[in-house]
């Protein structure tokens, strides 16, 4: 895999909703990250709480409940899941570090991330104001896939003359 | 069955050299297969999701909840 781009990625949930949305340049990033063996993951339960918004994603995405589970499985396949376990201990300190205040919903977020240090995929701007962990929002991603790209694309040149 | 040659950097090949007993063509033809599989898949994605009304604002909205959702489960 190319340096820059991070072997493993924790994808914040607002990423999983808008792969549903139609022509997503975020589902194309989340593909292009797979072929570079980038492994995608999330905290323990987001699953779970994914599959609770099945009416509300077949509504917006104005998809059947075959396809949305199609949409499922494909990201259960593609999204390695941590379980509570492994990042519990981190919760707490997580807490000092995620951007809201007093608010606790990004915490299993930030946990995972200083467990394992893996970096957070999020366009969440909030998420850059700690230093802490390291944050890709979408467009930085795309770049670095398209750097890649056109290392790979000159290797390749290179080699051929 | 058809044939395909790859290119690859001398030093590449050296180190494929140093595992004589792996069958590097199934390696390929795997990852190939692996590749052709997901690009089908997104494809298809792409195509059950022409019609699509979610946007940017509702997927963060709907991410909010759903962290909440598992903040919660965290018994946060």
């Amino acid at each position: 895999m190319p340096s820059e781009i991070p072997d493993n990625l924790i994808i914040d949930a607002s990423i999983l909703f808008s792969f549903f949305k139609v022509n997503s340049s975020r589902r194309d990033v989340f593909k292009r990250l797979l072929e570079q063996e980038c492994k995608l993951t999330s905290p323990d339960f987001v699953s779970k709480e994914l599959s609770s918004n099945k009416s509300d994603i077949m509504k917006f995405a104005k998809i059947n409940e075959d396809e949305f589970d199609e949409a499922m499985s494909e990201l259960g396949n593609d999204i390695v899941s941590f379980k509570e376990e492994e990042y519990k201990d981190l919760l707490a300190e997580a807490n000092k570090i995620s951007p809201h205040g007093e608010g606790t919903k990004d915490d299993p977020y930030f946990a995972l991330a200083l467990a394992f240090n893996f970096p957070i995929w999020s366009d969440e701007a909030a998420f850059k104001l700690q230093s802490r962990v390291k944050v890709f929002t979408t467009e930085e991603l795309f770049k670095l896939l398209e750097k890649s790209k056109d290392n790979s694309k000159s290797e390749t040149d290179s080699e051929s003359k | 069955m058809a044939s395909v040659t790859l290119t690859i950097a001398e030093d590449v090949k050296s180190e494929l050299k140093k595992f004589s007993w792996i069958n590097w063509s199934e390696v390929a033809r795997e990852a190939f297969l692996k590749r052709l599989k997901r690009d089908e898949v997104f494809k298809r994605f792409d195509e059950i999701l022409k019609n699509s009304e979610m946007t940017d604002e509702l997927a963060s909205k709907l991410g909010d909840e759903l962290k909440k959702r598992v903040a919660k489960r965290h018994g946060l």
